[in-house]
Protein backbone atom coordinates (compact mmCIF):
# COMPACT_ATOMS: atom_id res chain seq x y z
CA UNK A 1 0.00 0.00 0.00
CA UNK A 2 1.43 3.56 -0.91
CA UNK A 3 2.28 6.04 1.95
CA UNK A 4 -0.57 8.11 0.48
CA UNK A 5 -3.94 5.50 0.63
CA UNK A 6 -1.90 4.07 4.00
CA UNK A 7 -2.75 7.65 5.51
CA UNK A 8 -6.43 7.89 3.50
CA UNK A 9 -6.72 4.76 5.83
CA UNK A 10 -6.09 5.68 9.21
CA UNK A 11 -7.62 9.01 9.16
CA UNK A 12 -10.55 6.92 7.79
CA UNK A 13 -10.16 5.05 10.56
CA UNK A 14 -9.61 7.03 12.71
CA UNK A 15 -12.79 8.84 11.88
CA UNK A 16 -15.25 6.02 12.12
CA UNK A 17 -13.25 5.94 15.88
CA UNK A 18 -14.87 9.08 16.76
CA UNK A 19 -18.45 8.58 15.20
CA UNK A 20 -18.47 5.33 17.48
CA UNK A 21 -17.48 7.31 20.61
CA UNK A 22 -20.86 9.70 19.41
CA UNK A 23 -22.96 7.01 19.07
CA UNK A 24 -22.07 5.79 22.59
CA UNK A 25 -23.18 9.42 23.96
CA UNK A 26 -19.07 10.28 24.18
CA UNK A 27 -20.17 13.18 22.62
CA UNK A 28 -17.75 16.65 23.68
CA UNK A 29 -13.92 15.59 21.89
CA UNK A 30 -15.09 13.54 19.00
CA UNK A 31 -17.94 16.37 17.94
CA UNK A 32 -15.17 18.80 18.44
CA UNK A 33 -12.45 17.18 17.02
CA UNK A 34 -14.91 16.11 13.63
CA UNK A 35 -16.00 20.13 13.21
CA UNK A 36 -12.65 21.25 12.66
CA UNK A 37 -11.86 18.89 10.09
CA UNK A 38 -14.72 19.33 8.68
CA UNK A 39 -16.68 22.44 10.13
CA UNK A 40 -15.38 25.03 7.45
CA UNK A 41 -16.46 22.81 4.46
CA UNK A 42 -19.84 21.73 5.82
CA UNK A 43 -20.39 26.21 6.99
CA UNK A 44 -19.54 26.86 3.30
CA UNK A 45 -21.76 24.08 2.04
CA UNK A 46 -24.38 25.42 3.59
CA UNK A 47 -23.34 29.29 2.80
CA UNK A 48 -24.07 28.32 -0.69
CA UNK A 49 -26.99 26.32 -0.84
CA UNK A 50 -28.52 28.59 1.72
CA UNK A 51 -27.82 31.77 0.90
CA UNK A 52 -27.83 33.13 4.56
CA UNK A 53 -24.97 33.08 7.07
CA UNK A 54 -27.10 32.36 9.69
CA UNK A 55 -29.11 29.27 7.96
CA UNK A 56 -25.50 27.89 7.08
CA UNK A 57 -24.64 28.13 10.48
CA UNK A 58 -27.76 26.56 12.07
CA UNK A 59 -27.12 23.84 9.17
CA UNK A 60 -24.08 23.21 10.55
CA UNK A 61 -25.09 22.54 14.12
CA UNK A 62 -28.10 20.35 12.92
CA UNK A 63 -25.90 18.37 11.13
CA UNK A 64 -24.11 17.01 13.96
CA UNK A 65 -26.96 16.66 15.73
CA UNK A 66 -28.19 13.91 13.27
CA UNK A 67 -24.70 12.61 12.89
CA UNK A 68 -25.28 11.68 16.65
CA UNK A 69 -28.59 10.40 15.99
CA UNK A 70 -27.43 8.39 12.94
CA UNK A 71 -23.62 7.46 14.35
CA UNK A 72 -24.97 3.85 15.73
CA UNK A 73 -26.04 3.45 11.89
CA UNK A 74 -22.70 4.35 10.20
CA UNK A 75 -20.88 1.62 8.34
CA UNK A 76 -17.74 2.68 7.64
CA UNK A 77 -17.43 -0.08 4.76
CA UNK A 78 -19.76 1.58 2.76
CA UNK A 79 -18.81 5.72 3.18
CA UNK A 80 -16.22 7.73 4.53
CA UNK A 81 -17.16 9.78 7.85
CA UNK A 82 -16.95 12.82 5.57
CA UNK A 83 -19.34 11.64 2.89
CA UNK A 84 -21.37 11.14 4.93
CA UNK A 85 -21.58 14.43 7.01
CA UNK A 86 -22.43 15.85 3.44
CA UNK A 87 -25.36 13.43 2.79
CA UNK A 88 -26.77 14.24 6.43
CA UNK A 89 -25.64 17.96 5.49
CA UNK A 90 -27.29 17.75 2.31
CA UNK A 91 -31.03 16.58 3.49
CA UNK A 92 -30.49 19.32 6.38
CA UNK A 93 -30.09 21.84 3.83
CA UNK A 94 -33.13 20.71 2.01
CA UNK A 95 -35.31 20.79 5.53
CA UNK A 96 -34.41 24.46 5.90
CA UNK A 97 -34.71 25.50 2.86
CA UNK A 98 -38.71 23.97 2.78
CA UNK A 99 -39.05 25.67 6.06
CA UNK A 100 -41.28 28.76 5.38
CA UNK A 101 -39.04 31.17 8.06
CA UNK A 102 -35.97 30.01 5.97
CA UNK A 103 -37.30 31.86 2.53
CA UNK A 104 -38.54 35.46 1.97
CA UNK A 105 -42.48 35.81 0.58
CA UNK A 106 -43.08 34.69 -2.01
CA UNK A 107 -45.74 32.48 -4.23
CA UNK A 108 -45.45 28.98 -4.31
CA UNK A 109 -45.04 29.56 -7.94
CA UNK A 110 -41.77 31.72 -7.56
CA UNK A 111 -39.79 29.34 -5.06
CA UNK A 112 -37.19 27.55 -7.09
CA UNK A 113 -36.80 23.69 -6.16
CA UNK A 114 -33.67 22.94 -4.56
CA UNK A 115 -32.01 21.65 -7.26
CA UNK A 116 -30.06 18.50 -6.54
CA UNK A 117 -27.97 16.40 -6.86
CA UNK A 118 -26.19 18.75 -9.51
CA UNK A 119 -26.91 22.04 -7.51
CA UNK A 120 -24.89 19.51 -4.71
CA UNK A 121 -22.26 18.67 -7.11
CA UNK A 122 -21.56 21.83 -8.43
CA UNK A 123 -21.38 23.24 -5.08
CA UNK A 124 -19.09 20.13 -3.95
CA UNK A 125 -16.52 21.04 -6.57
CA UNK A 126 -16.55 24.93 -5.83
CA UNK A 127 -15.28 23.61 -2.74
CA UNK A 128 -12.93 21.17 -3.71
CA UNK A 129 -11.74 24.14 -6.09
CA UNK A 130 -11.41 26.86 -3.02
CA UNK A 131 -9.34 24.40 -0.82
CA UNK A 132 -7.26 23.95 -3.73
CA UNK A 133 -6.35 27.41 -3.88
CA UNK A 134 -6.24 27.28 -0.20
CA UNK A 135 -3.00 24.61 -0.14
CA UNK A 136 -0.91 26.79 -2.56
CA UNK A 137 1.87 28.57 -0.83
CA UNK A 138 0.75 32.13 0.23
CA UNK A 139 3.25 33.85 -2.18
CA UNK A 140 1.78 31.56 -5.17
CA UNK A 141 -1.93 32.00 -4.57
CA UNK A 142 -1.24 35.80 -3.61
CA UNK A 143 -0.54 36.95 -7.48
CA UNK A 144 -3.46 34.63 -8.84
CA UNK A 145 -6.04 36.12 -6.23
CA UNK A 146 -4.58 39.50 -7.18
CA UNK A 147 -5.28 38.48 -11.36
CA UNK A 148 -8.96 36.94 -10.48
CA UNK A 149 -10.31 39.40 -7.86
CA UNK A 150 -8.90 42.23 -8.70
CA UNK A 151 -8.15 41.38 -12.65
CA UNK A 152 -4.58 43.35 -12.01
CA UNK A 153 -1.93 42.78 -14.56
CA UNK A 154 1.11 40.83 -13.99
CA UNK A 155 2.89 44.73 -14.02
CA UNK A 156 0.56 45.60 -11.94
CA UNK A 157 1.18 42.81 -9.37
CA UNK A 158 4.91 43.54 -9.34
CA UNK A 159 3.95 47.12 -8.73
CA UNK A 160 1.69 46.52 -6.09
CA UNK A 161 3.93 43.93 -4.10
CA UNK A 162 6.90 45.64 -4.90
CA UNK A 163 8.45 42.55 -6.57
CA UNK A 164 10.40 42.29 -10.16
CA UNK A 165 8.34 41.44 -12.55
CA UNK A 166 10.03 38.08 -13.65
CA UNK A 167 9.06 37.46 -10.03
CA UNK A 168 5.26 37.55 -10.62
CA UNK A 169 5.60 35.35 -13.89
CA UNK A 170 7.37 32.64 -12.52
CA UNK A 171 5.15 32.47 -9.45
CA UNK A 172 1.81 32.55 -11.40
CA UNK A 173 3.35 29.96 -13.82
CA UNK A 174 4.46 27.58 -10.49
CA UNK A 175 0.63 28.31 -8.89
CA UNK A 176 -1.06 27.47 -11.37
CA UNK A 177 0.69 24.24 -11.92
CA UNK A 178 0.75 23.72 -7.97
CA UNK A 179 -3.37 24.37 -8.59
CA UNK A 180 -3.42 21.74 -10.95
CA UNK A 181 -1.74 19.28 -9.06
CA UNK A 182 -3.63 19.97 -6.24
CA UNK A 183 -6.94 19.65 -8.12
CA UNK A 184 -6.07 16.22 -9.61
CA UNK A 185 -5.55 15.21 -6.07
CA UNK A 186 -8.68 16.41 -4.48
CA UNK A 187 -10.71 14.10 -7.32
CA UNK A 188 -11.32 16.98 -9.46
CA UNK A 189 -11.56 15.47 -13.24
CA UNK A 190 -11.62 18.22 -15.44
CA UNK A 191 -7.86 19.34 -15.47
CA UNK B 1 15.73 21.04 -24.00
CA UNK B 2 13.23 19.20 -21.50
CA UNK B 3 9.64 20.57 -21.53
CA UNK B 4 9.99 21.55 -18.04
CA UNK B 5 12.60 23.61 -18.94
CA UNK B 6 10.63 24.78 -22.07
CA UNK B 7 8.02 25.77 -19.79
CA UNK B 8 10.16 27.57 -17.31
CA UNK B 9 11.12 29.39 -20.05
CA UNK B 10 8.12 30.58 -20.92
CA UNK B 11 6.55 31.50 -17.44
CA UNK B 12 3.90 33.75 -19.45
CA UNK B 13 2.40 30.58 -20.89
CA UNK B 14 0.32 30.86 -17.06
CA UNK B 15 -0.37 34.48 -17.31
CA UNK B 16 -1.38 34.24 -20.87
CA UNK B 17 -4.33 31.35 -19.67
CA UNK B 18 -4.98 33.57 -16.47
CA UNK B 19 -5.65 37.04 -18.97
CA UNK B 20 -3.00 38.31 -16.54
CA UNK B 21 0.01 39.30 -19.33
CA UNK B 22 0.35 43.16 -20.39
CA UNK B 23 -0.89 43.54 -23.69
CA UNK B 24 3.31 44.06 -25.29
CA UNK B 25 3.92 40.65 -23.10
CA UNK B 26 0.64 39.11 -24.39
CA UNK B 27 1.61 40.02 -27.91
CA UNK B 28 4.78 38.59 -27.74
CA UNK B 29 3.83 35.47 -25.88
CA UNK B 30 1.12 35.19 -28.85
CA UNK B 31 3.99 35.21 -31.43
CA UNK B 32 5.85 32.59 -29.68
CA UNK B 33 3.07 30.68 -29.07
CA UNK B 34 1.92 30.17 -32.85
CA UNK B 35 4.67 28.05 -33.19
CA UNK B 36 5.86 26.29 -29.85
CA UNK B 37 3.43 23.23 -29.70
CA UNK B 38 4.71 22.58 -26.20
CA UNK B 39 3.97 26.17 -25.10
CA UNK B 40 0.12 25.85 -26.89
CA UNK B 41 0.07 22.33 -24.89
CA UNK B 42 0.75 24.17 -21.44
CA UNK B 43 -1.59 27.55 -22.58
CA UNK B 44 -4.42 24.42 -22.85
CA UNK B 45 -3.69 22.41 -19.62
CA UNK B 46 -3.67 25.98 -17.89
CA UNK B 47 -6.40 27.46 -19.10
CA UNK B 48 -8.88 24.80 -17.77
CA UNK B 49 -7.22 25.48 -14.42
CA UNK B 50 -7.87 29.12 -14.66
CA UNK B 51 -11.60 28.31 -16.05
CA UNK B 52 -11.46 26.64 -13.07
CA UNK B 53 -10.88 28.96 -10.38
CA UNK B 54 -14.06 31.09 -11.95
CA UNK B 55 -15.64 28.41 -9.81
CA UNK B 56 -14.20 28.56 -6.42
CA UNK B 57 -16.61 28.89 -3.63
CA UNK B 58 -16.41 32.29 -1.60
CA UNK B 59 -14.03 32.00 0.97
CA UNK B 60 -15.99 32.45 3.48
CA UNK B 61 -15.01 31.41 6.86
CA UNK B 62 -17.57 30.31 9.52
CA UNK B 63 -17.86 32.09 12.94
CA UNK B 64 -15.40 32.11 15.73
CA UNK B 65 -17.63 30.87 18.14
CA UNK B 66 -19.59 27.95 15.68
CA UNK B 67 -17.34 24.62 16.88
CA UNK B 68 -18.73 25.47 20.23
CA UNK B 69 -22.26 26.06 19.27
CA UNK B 70 -21.94 22.80 17.53
CA UNK B 71 -20.76 20.85 20.75
CA UNK B 72 -23.28 22.81 22.49
CA UNK B 73 -26.14 21.70 20.44
CA UNK B 74 -25.32 17.98 19.97
CA UNK B 75 -24.81 17.84 23.92
CA UNK B 76 -28.12 19.86 24.34
CA UNK B 77 -29.80 16.91 22.01
CA UNK B 78 -28.34 14.43 24.23
CA UNK B 79 -28.83 15.55 27.43
CA UNK B 80 -32.50 16.12 26.36
CA UNK B 81 -33.10 13.01 25.16
CA UNK B 82 -31.47 11.25 28.31
CA UNK B 83 -32.83 13.24 30.95
CA UNK B 84 -35.63 15.60 29.80
CA UNK B 85 -37.16 16.80 33.00
CA UNK B 86 -35.01 15.52 36.31
CA UNK B 87 -31.33 16.13 36.08
CA UNK B 88 -29.84 13.24 35.28
CA UNK B 89 -26.83 13.33 38.33
CA UNK B 90 -29.62 12.97 41.05
CA UNK B 91 -31.25 10.37 39.20
CA UNK B 92 -28.15 8.73 38.35
CA UNK B 93 -26.98 8.73 41.69
CA UNK B 94 -30.14 7.70 43.42
CA UNK B 95 -29.52 4.61 40.62
CA UNK B 96 -26.20 3.78 42.00
CA UNK B 97 -27.09 3.93 45.34
CA UNK B 98 -30.16 1.40 45.21
CA UNK B 99 -27.85 -0.66 42.66
CA UNK B 100 -25.16 -0.40 45.57
CA UNK B 101 -27.28 -1.06 48.72
CA UNK B 102 -25.81 1.44 50.75
CA UNK B 103 -27.77 3.28 53.48
CA UNK B 104 -25.98 6.50 53.71
CA UNK B 105 -27.19 9.33 51.64
CA UNK B 106 -26.68 10.37 48.59
CA UNK B 107 -25.88 14.05 48.18
CA UNK B 108 -28.06 15.52 45.60
CA UNK B 109 -27.58 17.91 42.71
CA UNK B 110 -29.27 20.81 44.29
CA UNK B 111 -27.50 20.29 47.47
CA UNK B 112 -24.16 23.41 47.83
CA UNK B 113 -21.80 23.46 50.96
CA UNK B 114 -20.37 26.56 51.63
CA UNK B 115 -17.72 28.44 53.52
CA UNK B 116 -19.35 32.01 53.28
CA UNK B 117 -22.38 33.98 53.25
CA UNK B 118 -21.91 33.88 49.65
CA UNK B 119 -22.42 30.80 48.99
CA UNK B 120 -25.80 30.47 51.06
CA UNK B 121 -26.64 32.93 48.72
CA UNK B 122 -25.79 30.81 46.12
CA UNK B 123 -27.13 27.87 47.35
CA UNK B 124 -30.86 29.88 47.64
CA UNK B 125 -30.60 30.96 43.93
CA UNK B 126 -30.28 27.70 43.14
CA UNK B 127 -33.19 25.95 44.79
CA UNK B 128 -35.07 28.93 43.57
CA UNK B 129 -34.11 28.72 40.10
CA UNK B 130 -34.91 24.87 40.28
CA UNK B 131 -38.68 25.26 41.64
CA UNK B 132 -39.22 28.09 39.28
CA UNK B 133 -37.54 27.15 35.76
CA UNK B 134 -38.27 23.31 35.68
CA UNK B 135 -39.81 24.06 32.71
CA UNK B 136 -36.86 26.24 31.10
CA UNK B 137 -35.09 22.92 31.13
CA UNK B 138 -36.67 21.53 28.54
CA UNK B 139 -38.10 23.93 26.15
CA UNK B 140 -35.56 26.81 26.06
CA UNK B 141 -32.00 26.96 24.66
CA UNK B 142 -30.27 29.29 26.93
CA UNK B 143 -27.34 31.57 25.77
CA UNK B 144 -24.39 29.79 26.24
CA UNK B 145 -22.29 31.40 29.16
CA UNK B 146 -18.80 29.15 29.11
CA UNK B 147 -17.71 26.08 27.94
CA UNK B 148 -15.01 23.97 29.81
CA UNK B 149 -12.68 21.30 28.53
CA UNK B 150 -11.59 18.66 31.45
CA UNK B 151 -8.72 16.85 31.39
CA UNK B 152 -7.30 14.33 33.25
CA UNK B 153 -4.91 15.11 36.16
CA UNK B 154 -1.83 13.08 36.44
CA UNK B 155 -2.16 9.53 37.21
CA UNK B 156 -5.54 9.39 35.89
CA UNK B 157 -7.30 8.57 32.96
CA UNK B 158 -10.56 9.73 30.95
CA UNK B 159 -11.52 13.42 29.28
CA UNK B 160 -14.59 15.47 29.14
CA UNK B 161 -16.34 18.86 28.53
CA UNK B 162 -19.15 21.15 29.46
CA UNK B 163 -21.23 23.91 28.63
CA UNK B 164 -22.98 26.33 30.76
CA UNK B 165 -26.02 28.20 29.22
CA UNK B 166 -27.24 31.13 31.32
CA UNK B 167 -31.01 31.52 31.96
CA UNK B 168 -33.27 32.82 34.70
CA UNK B 169 -31.65 32.31 37.64
CA UNK B 170 -28.60 29.82 37.48
CA UNK B 171 -27.02 27.73 35.11
CA UNK B 172 -27.62 25.05 32.66
CA UNK B 173 -25.06 22.74 32.84
CA UNK B 174 -24.49 19.73 30.07
CA UNK B 175 -21.39 17.34 31.20
CA UNK B 176 -20.06 14.57 29.27
CA UNK B 177 -17.63 12.33 30.35
CA UNK B 178 -15.46 9.58 28.82
CA UNK B 179 -13.09 7.18 29.55
CA UNK B 180 -13.56 7.16 33.63
CA UNK B 181 -13.02 4.08 35.71
CA UNK B 182 -16.12 2.51 36.61
CA UNK B 183 -16.54 3.46 40.44
CA UNK B 184 -16.54 0.94 42.71
CA UNK B 185 -19.24 -0.11 44.65
CA UNK B 186 -20.62 2.74 46.98
CA UNK B 187 -18.26 4.97 45.12
CA UNK B 188 -19.72 7.92 43.00
CA UNK B 189 -18.45 10.99 40.82
CA UNK B 190 -19.25 14.36 42.16
CA UNK B 191 -18.83 17.98 40.19
CA UNK B 192 -17.64 20.48 42.05
CA UNK B 193 -16.83 24.32 40.90
CA UNK B 194 -13.82 25.89 42.35
CA UNK B 195 -13.85 29.54 43.09
CA UNK B 196 -11.07 31.94 42.67
CA UNK B 197 -9.36 31.42 46.29
CA UNK B 198 -9.82 27.83 46.54
CA UNK B 199 -6.90 26.00 48.03
CA UNK B 200 -6.18 23.25 50.42
CA UNK B 201 -7.19 24.49 53.97
CA UNK B 202 -9.55 27.22 52.59
CA UNK B 203 -11.72 25.67 49.94
CA UNK B 204 -14.10 27.26 48.14
CA UNK B 205 -16.07 24.73 45.89
CA UNK B 206 -19.55 24.46 45.09
CA UNK B 207 -20.94 21.23 44.46
CA UNK B 208 -22.71 20.97 41.26
CA UNK B 209 -23.73 17.08 41.59
CA UNK B 210 -22.84 13.29 41.79
CA UNK B 211 -23.05 10.57 39.05
CA UNK B 212 -21.93 7.40 37.77
CA UNK B 213 -20.94 6.13 34.91
CA UNK B 214 -21.67 3.21 32.69
CA UNK B 215 -18.96 0.06 31.74
CA UNK B 216 -17.31 2.55 28.92
CA UNK B 217 -16.69 5.31 31.63
CA UNK B 218 -18.72 7.56 29.50
CA UNK B 219 -21.62 9.76 31.01
CA UNK B 220 -23.68 12.49 29.55
CA UNK B 221 -26.35 14.54 31.21
CA UNK B 222 -27.68 17.64 32.65
CA UNK B 223 -27.22 19.82 35.68
CA UNK B 224 -28.47 22.51 36.96
CA UNK B 225 -26.43 25.46 39.44
CA UNK B 226 -26.40 28.96 40.53
CA UNK B 227 -22.54 28.96 41.05
CA UNK B 228 -21.35 31.91 37.79
CA UNK B 229 -18.94 30.20 35.18
CA UNK B 230 -17.32 33.85 35.49
CA UNK B 231 -16.67 33.49 39.21
CA UNK B 232 -16.08 29.48 39.87
CA UNK B 233 -14.19 29.08 36.94
CA UNK B 234 -12.48 25.47 37.93
CA UNK B 235 -14.64 22.68 37.41
CA UNK B 236 -13.39 19.34 38.96
CA UNK B 237 -14.61 15.71 39.45
CA UNK B 238 -13.89 13.79 41.73
CA UNK B 239 -14.64 10.22 42.90
CA UNK B 240 -16.20 10.07 46.29
CA UNK B 241 -18.31 7.95 48.46
CA UNK B 242 -21.07 8.61 51.13
CA UNK B 243 -19.82 10.72 54.11
CA UNK B 244 -20.00 14.00 55.51
CA UNK B 245 -20.60 16.40 52.55
CA UNK B 246 -16.83 17.58 51.84
CA UNK B 247 -14.59 17.21 49.02
CA UNK B 248 -12.62 13.72 50.25
CA UNK B 249 -11.70 12.19 46.52
CA UNK B 250 -8.39 13.48 44.43
CA UNK B 251 -9.40 15.62 42.06
CA UNK B 252 -9.39 13.53 38.77
CA UNK B 253 -10.78 15.70 35.90
CA UNK B 254 -10.40 19.37 35.76
CA UNK B 255 -11.15 21.99 33.45
CA UNK B 256 -11.12 26.00 33.27
CA UNK B 257 -13.92 27.76 32.09
CA UNK B 258 -14.07 29.77 29.27
CA UNK B 259 -16.50 32.34 29.22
Amino acid sequence: MSQTKAAVTDVAEEEAVLVARIARGDVGEPVAELYRRYGRRLYRFGLQHLGNEGLAEEMVQETFVRLWRAAGRFDASKASVGTYLYVLARSTAADLYKRPSSRPLASDADVPELAMPDSVDQILDSMIIREALESLPEAQAEVIRLTRDEGLTQTQIAERLNVPLGTVKTRTFHGIRALRAALTERGYGDV
Amino acid sequence: MSDAGHALDHPEAAGYALRALDPDDAARFEEHLSSCEQCQAQVAEFTLVAESLALAAPAAEPPAGLGLKVVAAVQDAVAAESAPVVPAAATTAAKADRRNGAAARVRRWWQFRWASPLYAAVAAAAVTAAVFTGSLLIHSSPALAATISLRAQPGFSGSGSATARAAQGGFQINLTVSNLPVPGPGQFYECWYAGPGNRPGHLELVTAGTFTVNNSGSHTFSMWSAADPAVFKIMQITLEQPGDASQHGKVILSGIART
